[in-house]
Parts: C-alpha cells; sequence; structure tokens
C-alpha cells in the first residue's frame, strides 16, 4: 500500500528533475549565446557581407528575443530535436545516441566495478583499521583520489598495452557492438581507469560506514551469538556500507561523466566526450548545447532515481527536503 | 604548535608536500637547470642523466626546469579559484542558513542546480564560448568550487543554528548579526579551514585535467598536465617522460587532502580517539 506521503515526495522530486531540466539548460543556453559575434557570425566567417549575415540570423532566428529562441530550443528538445551542427549540418540527436552507444557503457560498468571494488575494500580496512594492512588500504585509497584520472589512464595504458601488450591501448572497433568481442576488449583499460578513480573515493564512505557498524550494539550481539568478526560483518556489514556508497556514486554523477569525458580523450574512445572537445575546438556551439543537455540530464535522471530509490527505502529521507 | 602536529601524521605528512611545492614555486623564480622553453635537437629524449636530472622531452626541453616552473601556473590557478570559491561559496551558504525558510528553498534548488556543472564541464563551456585561457579556467573552476563550498557550509551552519547555545544566544535576545559573529564563525572556522584545503586540491586536479585536454592555460607556459598530454604521444619512445609531472600533480593534491584530514583530527578530539 502506497502511502500519500509517498506520493507527495514522489510527486515533489519529479517537478524538481523537471524543473532542473529546464532550468539548468536554459543557463547553458544563455553561456554559450554570450560568444562575442554570434552564430552567424561563427557559421560565415569575418569575411560575411552584412546581408548575408542578416539573412543567416533571419534563418537561424536569431533576430528573435532570447527567450523566444530558448522556447523554442525547448519545444523541440522535448520532442527530441536538437538542431543540425552549424559546421557539418549534421543531426545532433543521432550523433549523440550513436556516440552514447559508447560512453554509457563505459559509466555503467565503471560504476559497478568501482562499487564491487569499493565495498569488499573499505569493510576489510575498517576491521583491520588498527593494522597495517588495513591503514595501507586506506593509504592506496587516499592516493587513489590525488591521482589525476588521465594520469592513471596514461600509466594503465603504458602498463597494459606497450609494458605487456595484452590489450589495445585506445581506439574502439568500426563496427561498434556488433562485434562485441573487440568491442568489449577495447573497453576494459577505459573503464577500470574510471572505476579505480571512483572506488578510491567510494571506499572511504564504505569504511566509515563499516566503522560505524562494528561499534553498534547488534554487531556486538551479533559476536556474542558466537560470530566471528568476519561472519557478524558479512550479516550486518555490506548493507550498511551500501547505502552511502550508493548515495554518494548518485551524488558523484557529474564527477562521473566529467571524468569519463576525460577518459575517452585518454583511450580515444569515439564517445560524446571525445565529440564534444572537438566541438568546442571547432565552436560548434548548437552541438556544444546538445551534448551538455543531454549530459546534465543524465546527471539530474541519476540523481532523481537515486533519491527515489533512497527514499522509498529509508522514510527520514522522505521528510527532508 | 608543537602540540597540535604531534602524533598528527597527516598533518605533518601534508605539511611537508606543501612546503615541497612552495620549494618548487620559489626555486622556479631563483634558478632553473635549463631554460624550460629551450629547445635543443640534440637533447631530444634524453634519458635520466647529470645533465638533465629528469631527461628531456621531444623538443629536448629540460623536464626538471619544465616541472619547476610549471608549479606557478597550477598555484596561482589554485590560489585564485579557491578565493573566488570560498568568498562567494561561503556568503551563499551563511546567507541561505541564516535567511527565512521561504527563501531557504530556491536558494537551495540554485545551489543543486550549480553542482550539477563540474569545474571542467564548466571550464568546457566557457572555452566554446570565449576560448580557452587561464581566466576561463579560474572562473569555471571558482564558481563550481563554490556551489560545494556553499553547500557544505550551508549545512554545517545549520547545525550550528541548530544547537542549545544558539537558542540560548536567540532567548536572550541576541539579534541574528551578534549570533553570526560569535557564535556562527568561530564555530565554523575548523571546517572552513578543511574545505579551503579541499578545494585547493579540487583546483589542481580540475587544472590539470583541462590542460591535459587543451582547455587550460595556452602555450608556451609549461604547465604538468600539457607535459602529460604531450608524453602520451611518446609513449613507445619514452614512457618516463609520463611519470614525472603526474608525481608533482599527486604530491600536491595529497599534500592538501592530508592537511584537511590533519586539522579535522586536530579539531576533533572524538576522530583522534577513535580512529587511532
Amino acid at each position: 500500500m502506497v502511502g500519500v506521503n509517498v506520493l507527495i515526495f514522489l510527486a515533489r522530486r519529479l517537478f524538481l528533475f523537471f524543473s532542473s531540466l529546464v532550468a539548468s539548460s536554459a543557463i547553458v543556453f544563455t553561456l554559450l549565446r554570450l560568444l562575442p559575434g554570434d552564430l552567424a557570425q561563427a557559421k560565415l566567417g569575418i569575411q560575411a557581407t552584412p546581408e548575408s549575415l542578416a539573412l543567416l540570423r533571419h534563418q537561424m532566428g536569431l533576430d528573435r528575443s532570447l527567450f523566444s529562441q530558448y522556447f523554442d530550443w525547448l519545444i523541440h528538445a522535448i520532442h527530441g530535436d536538437l538542431g543540425v551542427s552549424i559546421l557539418s549540418g549534421a543531426d545532433v540527436t543521432s550523433e549523440i545516441m550513436q556516440k552514447a552507444t559508447v560512453t554509457i557503457p563505459l559509466i555503467i560498468m565503471a560504476s559497478v566495478v568501482a562499487v564491487l571494488i569499493s565495498i569488499p575494500l573499505g569493510m576489510y580496512a575498517a576491521l583491520r583499521y588498527r593494522n597495517f594492512d588495513g591503514v595501507a588500504t586506506s593509504g592506496f585509497s587516499q592516493l587513489g583520489i590525488a591521482v589525476p584520472i588521465f594520469w592513471s589512464g596514461i600509466l594503465i595504458a603504458a602498463t597494459f598495452a606497450i609494458l605487456w601488450p595484452l590489450l589495445p591501448a585506445g581506439g574502439f572497433p568500426e563496427t561498434g557492438w556488433s562485434n562485441p568481442g573487440p568491442a568489449f576488449k577495447s573497453m576494459i583499460l577505459p573503464v577500470f581507469t574510471l572505476a579505480l578513480g571512483q572506488g578510491a573515493v567510494l571506499m572511504r564512505f564504505a569504511r566509515s560506514a563499516t566503522i560505524d557498524t562494528l561499534q553498534q550494539d547488534y554487531f556486538r550481539t551479533a559476536r556474542a551469538t558466537g560470530l566471528t568478526r568476519f561472519q557478524a560483518l558479512r550479516l550486518h556489514g555490506v548493507r550498511n556500507a551500501m547505502i552511502p556508497v550508493i548515495s554518494v556514486l548518485g551524488m558523484q554523477i557529474a564527477t562521473l561523466v566529467v571524468e569519463a569525458i576525460i577518459v575517452e580523450n585518454v583511450f580515444a574512445l569515439p564517445g560524446i566526450g571525445q565529440m564534444l572537445l572537438q566541438d568546442v575546438n571547432n565552436r560548434d556551439l548548437l552541438k556544444v548545447q546538445g551534448i551538455i543537455a543531454v549530459t546534465t540530464s543524465i546527471v539530474f535522471l541519476v540523481g532523481f532515481l537515486v533519491d527515489i530509490a533512497l527514499g522509498l527505502l529509508d522514510p527520514r529521507v522522505r521528510q527532508a527536503r | 604548535m608543537r602540540n597540535i602536529l604531534k602524533g598528527n601524521i597527516s598533518l605533518i605528512a601534508g605539511l611537508s608536500m606543501i612546503s615541497f611545492t612552495f620549494f618548487l614555486l620559489i626555486l622556479s623564480y631563483i634558478w632553473t637547470p635549463f631554460d624550460p622553453l629551450e629547445v635543443d635537437p640534440k637533447a631530444s629524449f634524453a634519458g635520466v642523466s647529470a645533465t638533465h636530472i629528469l631527461g628531456a622531452d621531444n623538443f629536448g626541453r629540460d623536464i626538471l626546469s619544465q616541472i619547476i616552473v610549471g608549479s606557478r601556473v597550477t598555484l596561482l590557478v589554485a590560489a585564485l579559484s579557491v578565493t573566488i570559491a570560498m568568498s562567494l561559496g561561503v556568503s551563499i551558504g551563511l546567507a541561505i542558513a541564516v535567511a527565512k525558510r521561504t527563501y531557504q528553498s530556491p536558494m537551495i534548488y540554485a545551489v543543486n542546480i550549480a553542482l550539477a556543472f563540474p569545474a571542467a564541464l564548466l571550464a568546457i563551456i566557457l572555452a566554446a564560448v570565449y576560448g580557452a585561457s587561464t581566466v576561463t579556467a579560474v572562473t569555471a573552476i571558482g564558481i563550481a568550487t563554490a556551489a560545494a563550498v556553499a553547500q557544505v557550509t550551508r549545512r554545517t551552519a545549520a547545525g550550528i543554528l541548530a544547537s542549545d547555545f544558539v537558542l540560548a544566544a536567540h532567548a536572550s535576545g541576541s539579534g541574528t548579526w551578534w549570533i553570526v559573529r560569535k557564535h556562527l564563525l568561530p564555530n565554523l572556522r575548523a571546517s572552513l579551514l578543511i574545505q579551503a584545503s579541499a578545494a585547493v586540491s579540487i583546483s589542481v586536479l580540475a587544472e590539470s585535467s583541462l590542460s591535459y585536454l587543451g582547455l587550460g592555460t595556452p602555450p608556451p607556459a609549461p604547465s604538468w598536465g600539457r607535459m602529460l598530454a604531450n608524453s602520451q604521444q611518446y609513449l613507445f619512445v619514452n614512457p618516463l617522460l609520463a611519470i614525472w609531472p603526474g608525481i608533482v600533480i599527486v604530491i600536491v593534491v595529497l599534500g592538501f587532502n592530508l592537511l584537511g584530514d590533519g586539522v579535522r583530527e586536530a579539531f576533533d578530539p572524538t576522530l583522534r580517539r577513535s580512529e587511532q
């Protein structure tokens, strides 16, 4: 039976989600229109005649108010039409969809691997926090947080693609996922690079949640019934470590998307991130706007889903604003 | 001072790493083994030797000299963006914490939207408009970090404002300003110090990532991120080039992270007991 409180919570959260999408896309739209000169100028170059500029401005709708331009863009975006590239004339939505087949699996696989690394290691570091190996484990996570993701990517590529040529140093097969073997192989190093960085962050939260569990009365009771520390932790610790890890992962999603952009550039993966940087260098602003709109939507969507999941699990979250 | 440092390994290690960084910065104005931009075809890919202590890159430019001078960009960007982040973030966070309830929700909402734009993403947007420069990097890192600072400051401040001694101050007729000055700010000091050192780490990481992507300070000024981007093209020829700049980045970031941990430990005696 779903209570009224739950429905109110869901409705409020849904409204927040959609309004955040609109607000953030409006901000990006405005930022990208602050360009000295404008889109028409950017497309035609500095030698354009005033007449051709005026004509193109009219065709692109640049002579209308900023608000009506944005509203127009938003209506199209809701229908899945993010416009066309200023330079190539290519359809932005279909290009993003095509590149997403690399980026989305990268982010999902990296999140799963990060959780799978961080929870056992965090619990281990907590269990042995007085011992050398526990301290060493948390030391590694400190180090992992301090290592820039592109450097760990370069080092991982140097080790597993050059020193021991086991896996490709970069690139993605032209055939895409229709040829799953090579496609998967070229994802392994990028996924691990991304997962190690995230895992190091998540591990700290798994560790402190587990240290917390170790001091609880129910843990002592479990020990008193004859379970070893390890068994008692398997009973009580895993879930208690999961909750902060999942919620932190939800908060970290914006960072994760940015790191995916960087990792794609390290490993020359033809995903959204690589495309974004090319478009930024080409000043293809309409496309940049479309890509940013999609990535921020992913961020808000994940935040929304994590909030809903935690809210359904934990009544206290529902009360909080 | 000695009391604070005693047994506080994080603080000691953090401060040593930070001192090393500032030593590089000062050294860059006094002495470098070579001119960091001097091209020497004969020294191209020179290995580790007495002349080129850390070797030389594809143009024969001395690596050690580039690393020493590279500290300038890193620390300049960090100093400027942390100044923006802390002044903007702390004022917004405090404003939200003391605001009337009706104003709080929309302000929190705005901060949450800003949080969806991490430093590098904001820098990419600004670079698309204005072209990449030190200014776009500093602005993006400063504003993005300000959102995070505002969020933490608001939460910490709200916790302090909910405590009994603030209630007592209210009851005895103290005004909002008095409470902010006499109760809120002194109790926030440790948290602000921790946030500032975390902000430095974030800035250094963001700056090096942007330089790596070619969206940071443009050449020729040496920067650690760009050195690493350059080294990646020559991984097959000289993999060692990809080591040195990374190590200094980690030393700076780790140094400020440990400083934050150390400060937290020094200010929170309960932490010392349970963690050690």
